[in-house]
């Protein structure tokens, strides 16, 4: 089992943010290995983290944290975490910012509460403390998870087509999408996309 | 009081048969220390020029005495290259730890400053970086890696002028595998900047040298390893790459050269080079395995190599075998015993020496002509660049020619 | 070729390496950068370019690849920078011919990305090619055949973009807040570093630089500081309350009421956030009551429930706005609102709202007028109220007046008798009534208080009516009882002796016989019925004998019947004003008319 720590410093909007609202909120509180604080406890928390303390992080696999709870160092504290120990951090707020990915040094999604709180937030947290989930973007995407990674597969394809050679980075980026996907060459590549893309 | 001890110089240098050297040494050593003991007193200074003048030390004598300090600058640096080398990699990798040790300032000029209240401005910390710099003795680093120290670690955080030679624009300031153009205290670049958006700034809106966008003039001209280098921050990966093998650079890095060298070659085992990450010269180290790649693909009879990695006793060993390629050359030969400093095995020891332990593997043949398997080492603990011989040591079989790489955890 | 490139190493390396330095923009934005606290994509990229475009000139044509992340492809934010392009004067660029790259068809993209329609605009191309010969082919047939966008294709792409703001109603909020901030600041010149902030995501986010695309600043009227200018008297207390002031509107209201008009104020606004609807009710009207507001600006929607509820009557403001008109009516409350909804503003007007300052939302700027009109309409409506504060100092009188009578006419008949009221019980609905019609007077928009004075007149008169009598033997008596009555005036062989004196102007009196005789001037206005006496005499004579208040304490009151005559006579004319002293002093009179006879009570 994955575990979860997910964070509103305000509980109020985190319920009424939900597609579903207090249900949602009861449905979330009941997945196993999923933890959502009450305010006391919330408060406790992220007072020890922006000043540095981690020790209520260490047992989790994927935090997920309102941008206005941390100060910057809140959000360094975490960040020093995530990386020496390889968690997931998700960072949401409800500013008008496209949503942005990181895969390095850690597993970083910083997106708008609107993308947070969609309908896929339920089945991506049941899935992701059952160790089902290979990318935290599924959170986005759903069950397109896959397409953003293959449309990078044929972006990389297409450089080495012309390069003969990859950087190392990319090497490594393409050997972890080969892991996932098999080798494809561009015409199955470019199959797959379009069929994928249709579906959306 | 002040006038006995003018007096007292003056008698010592006059009485003692000090060469010129000897005696600007001395004056400007009790110069430093009245300078301390006694403040700005500008009647001992003013002896100090007279005694100075006396003997003939300034003037006329000042360039005499320059051109002396120059050659003996220079006997300095032939003295330095010429004195010996000791083979310990083991201690440069202690010093390469110190980049991820928590309690040491030059850790931090390799990772981002996350307390922003840590150096209140640049000075304190370049301050703190040249002090562990005397403290930690990196200076001697250059007895056992020299490439590391010359072409990367001083260049790239101590070096704040340019060394004579760059001055005369004989070789231009760069460092490790790129050349890169900017280090942290030389050119003034971060110093500048830094003055300007992180010490006059308070706290919270600090903005750390790392964000820095490097000046087009000091800008690589070329895309390194398939990134464009924008900000100090790349600068500062691309300087951790070189002295450290991570996650699965090695395993990579190797393909590379395997796609290149060996592509006609079976090259098993390869995989498990993925993960392991060790401290030190990696532009060197690939340099090495390069260089053997290359001397395997001479050997085309022997198609299958086998690459293994494994970590044992604190140390990472590295075995490429050339399977049933077998030397066959008398054990004594000149290019194997590396007595003419010449040869691949040769050149891939002095490539290694500092970084690991460098051992050969292979069937030869002895006095009698008769065959023997030996393990030849070429780098091992406690030898020196100049004098020593390489060990042999008489094994049992060979599955073919092993070269064994013993890296330092 | 005077071509720009825009890539994240993301290219083929030959083709990077073909665009000369002034040519290549590497576009790439660190972890780390996303960590930071005030991190947002739009202004990341608004610097990454506003950086590259300062020394650079127009381009001819612009390549983008369709996205510029590394790790996370459909965030296809080449799209997203080509549209900052587009909507960016200060890069020179906004009409520039855009050519993306990407294996992806222009349709998938659009299915894929919310500003999928810029890719079917004028000068919007797009390849899957990468190598050199097909860029040069590219780039020369755009020279030849599509250089740049002219105004009208440009309007088109406009209509096309249509970006939209985030669905999350409080970030909409924010937005429109900011929006409304940015237009105002910009009309009155207002600044500091809140409104910094506000101005800078203004110029850096995408959406606000599509507003500004459609609603240029230029356009935003000035206003001069006269024009901004309050008239008014005494300077009130005034209270701003908004848990969002802190987010520019405190500078906007402290340029405008402050540094302008002289006019101090107060403000709630972080104590409310993380408070509960009621705690935010108890906090505002335990400051308004504290510290003796008279006027409270309000922000409609203080608390995160707001914004979600269908039932106005739950949203914090009106419920905020019902408590402090119970406090005192007559304190004046200005709602500030973003709302259009014309129930919305009909509620809050029955609820007895004062004024109304709207805040602009991005529809309204189509009329490059509506930021003038609104700030005008602000401080008229500011003046308004501000010249109506008199009012909480009248009903801090009235109302407990008003509230003793309900209670009275509520009372039932054999209580109302054992306390012993003088005025009779069968009198007090008229008396409620009259009470009512005057507070419902004094909180139209009248242009004097005429009108409520008599209402209150009326009650007086009516009183003093019951109590000074003609009697059946031609003198007057002021009924002390059922059973005494005390004479006032007696006729008696050609002489009325007034049995307090008056003194010269007939507005005061001492305790003496007067007698005036036949023949004298003043005769015939005593020789009459009880009802035609001057009303003065016989209210001190209602007061002295009946309610034993001293001659010297009656004095103040002797002018309002004088005011009453002229106010009935000029009920439209503001000669002889009926000011807020004669409406307190009609009060006063009435309750000291309301009181009891202690002496009857058991």
């Amino acid at each position: 089992m994955r575990r979860v720590l997910f964070i509103d410093d305000r509980p109020n909007r985190q319920i009424q943010s939900l597609p579903n609202g207090l249900d949602d909120f009861i449905t979330i509180q009941g997945i196993k290995g999923v933890d959502v604080l009450d305010s006391e406890r919330i408060v406790l928390l992220l007072k020890a983290i922006n000043s540095g303390i981690i020790d209520g992080l260490i047992n989790f696999d994927l935090l997920i944290f309102h941008r206005s709870s941390l100060s910057q160092k809140g959000i360094d504290t975490v960040r020093k975490l995530c990386k020496n120990s390889n968690i997931s951090f998700i960072l949401f707020s409800g500013s008008l910012s496209p949503n942005t990915y990181f895969k390095q040094p850690f597993p970083l999604l910083v997106l708008n509460s609107k993308d947070l709180y969609s309908d896929k937030l339920i089945p991506f947290l049941i899935s992701f403390s059952n160790d089902k989930v290979k990318s935290i973007t599924e959170l986005l995407y759903g069950e397109n998870w896959e397409l953003p990674l293959l449309m990078r597969y044929r972006q990389l394809i297409n450089k080495i087509e012309d390069e003969n050679d990859l950087p190392i980075s990319m090497e490594e980026a393409l050997d972890s999408l080969i892991d996932i996907f098999g080798k494809l060459d561009l015409p199955k590549l470019n199959k797959l996309i379009n069929e994928k893309i249709e579906k959306v | 009081m002040k006038k006995d001890k003018l007096q007292f110089i003056a008698n010592i240098i006059e009485k003692n048969k000090f060469t010129a050297n000897q005696k600007e040494r001395f004056v400007k050593l009790a110069l430093e220390e009245l300078k301390h003991n006694e403040v700005s007193d500008n009647a001992i200074l003013k002896g100090i020029e007279e005694i100075k003048e006396k003997l003939g030390i300034t003037g006329d004598n000042s360039s005499r005495i320059n051109e002396t300090k120059i050659k003996s600058s220079k006997n300095q640096i032939i003295q330095t290259q010429e004195r010996r080398k000791i083979h310990d990699p083991t201690r440069v990798v202690n010093w390469l730890k110190l980049f991820t040790q928590d309690n040491t300032h030059i850790k931090f000029s390799n990772h981002p400053w996350d307390d922003l209240d840590k150096y209140e401005n640049i000075k304190v910390f370049f301050d703190e970086l040249n002090s562990e710099y005397k403290e930690g003795r990196w200076h001697d680093m250059q007895y056992y890696s020299p490439d590391l120290y010359w072409s990367k670690i001083y260049p790239f955080l101590f070096q704040k002028e340019l060394t004579k030679i760059q001055e005369d624009g004989k070789i231009k300031y760069g460092w490790g595998k790129y050349k890169i153009k900017i280090g942290w205290q030389y050119p003034k670049t971060i110093k500048v900047w830094s003055n300007t958006n992180y010490d006059a700034k308070p706290n919270n809106q600090k903005i750390t040298p790392y964000e820095m966008k490097i000046p087009d003039k000091l800008l690589p001209e070329e895309i390194i390893d398939g990134k464009t280098i924008q900000y100090f921050e790349d600068v500062v990966d691309v300087f951790k790459k070189e002295i450290e093998f991570r996650d699965n650079d090695l395993y990579y890095s190797i393909m590379k050269i395997k796609k290149k060298e060996l592509n006609e070659f079976s090259v098993k085992g390869i995989e498990s080079l993925k993960g392991h990450c060790f401290f030190t010269n990696t532009e060197c180290v690939l340099k090495a395995i390069e260089r053997i790649f290359k001397m395997i693909k001479k050997r085309t009879s022997a198609s299958i190599i086998n690459i293994s990695a494994q970590v044992e006793d604190k140390l990472v060993i590295i075995n490429i075998c050339q399977d049933k390629s077998y030397s066959d050359k008398p054990i004594n030969h000149p290019k194997i015993l590396l007595e003419k400093g010449s040869g691949d095995f040769s050149i891939i020891t002095k490539i290694l020496f500092g970084l690991c332990d460098f051992s050969i593997e292979s069937r030869f043949k002895d006095k009698e002509n008769n065959t023997v398997y030996a393990q030849i080492d070429y780098l091992f603990e406690g030898i020196n660049h100049t004098d020593y011989n390489p060990r042999i040591n008489i094994i049992d079989a060979s599955a073919g020619f092993k070269y064994i790489l013993r890296f330092p955890l | 070729m005077n071509a720009l490139l825009i890539h994240n190493d993301n290219i083929k390396n030959s083709l990077i390496n073909h665009f000369s330095k002034e040519g290549l923009l590497h576009f790439s934005i660190s972890s780390a950068a996303m960590m930071k606290e005030t991190f947002s994509f739009d202004s990341v990229a608004h610097g990454i370019l506003k950086n590259h475009f300062a020394s650079k000139g127009k381009y001819d044509v612009i390549f983008i690849p369709y996205t510029l992340s590394n790790e996370n492809y459909l965030e296809l934010t080449g799209i997203i920078v080509a549209a900052h392009i587009r909507l960016s004067p200060e890069f020179k660029n906004t009409k520039t011919p855009i050519v993306f790259l990407g294996s992806e068809s222009k349709g998938q993209i659009a299915k894929l990305s919310d500003l999928g329609g810029i890719l079917f605009t004028s000068g919007v191309f797009s390849t899957d090619k990468q190598d050199i010969d097909s860029i040069n082919n590219q780039y020369d047939w755009i020279l030849k055949n599509k250089k740049e966008l002219n105004d009208i294709e440009y309007s088109n792409f406009l209509e096309k973009l249509d970006i939209k703001p985030s669905a999350n109603h409080l970030s909409y909020h924010s937005i429109a807040n900011e929006w409304a901030i940015y237009r105002w600041a910009s009309a009155i010149n207002a600044n500091d570093s809140d409104i910094e902030k506000i101005i800078t995501n203004v110029e850096t986010q995408l959406y606000f630089k599509y507003l500004r695309t459609l609603y240029p600043k230029k356009d935003i009227p000035e206003l001069h500081e006269n024009q901004l200018k309050i008239k008014y008297s005494e300077s009130p207390k005034i209270l701003y309350i908004d848990d969002e002031a802190d987010k520019g509107w405190y500078e906007i209201f402290c340029s405008i009421l402050y540094d302008i008009n002289n006019l101090n104020f107060s403000y709630l606004d972080e104590e409310l956030q993380s408070k509960t609807r009621d705690e935010i009710i108890k906090l505002s009207t335990d400051k308004i009551k504290a510290e003796e507001i008279d006027l409270v600006i309000l922000d409609f929607r203080l608390h995160p429930d707001d914004f979600n509820t269908s039932n106005i009557q739950e949203v914090t403001g009106l419920k905020l706005l019902k408590e402090i008109k119970n406090v005192n009516p007559g304190i004046q409350v200005v709602i500030f609102s973003a709302t259009n909804k014309v129930w919305n503003l009909q509620a809050l007007q029955e609820a007895g709202a004062d004024g109304f300052i709207i805040k602009e939302s991005a529809e309204n700027s189509e009329d490059i007028d509506f930021t003038k009109d609104s700030i005008l309409a602000m401080t008229g409506s500011l003046e308004l109220c501000i010249n109506k504060v008199f009012l909480k100092e009248i009903f801090t009188n009235l109302s407990p007046l008003s509230d003793f009578v309900k209670l009275l006419n509520s009372t039932k008949p054999k209580n109302y008798s054992k306390k012993g009221y003088f005025i009779p019980k069968g009198n007090i609905p008229k008396y409620c009534e009259l009470i009512k019609s005057c507070e419902i007077l004094l909180l139209s928009n009248l242009t004097n208080l005429n009108l409520p004075f008599l209402q209150l007149i009326l009650i007086i008169e009516d009183i003093v009516k019951t109590f000074y009598i003609h009697g059946s033997d031609g003198n007057h008596y002021v009924e002390i009882s059922l059973f005494e009555r005390i004479p006032v005036l007696i006729k008696q062989d050609g002489i009325i002796t007034l049995k307090i004196k008056p003194k010269p102007n007939w507005s005061s009196f001492e305790l003496s016989d007067f007698d005036i005789l036949k023949g004298d001037k003043d005769y015939k206005y005593f020789d009459t019925i009880a009802d035609r006496v001057m009303f003065n005499y016989r209210l001190f004579s209602v007061l002295y004998f009946k309610y034993n208040i001293a001659l010297s304490d009656i004095n103040k009151y002797s002018r309002l019947y004088q005011k009453r005559s002229r106010a009935v006579a000029h009920l439209n004319s503001s000669d002889d004003k009926i000011i807020t002293r004669d409406i307190i002093d009609a009060v006063e009179l009435i309750a000291i008319l309301f009181k009891n006879n202690n002496k009857h009570q058991k």
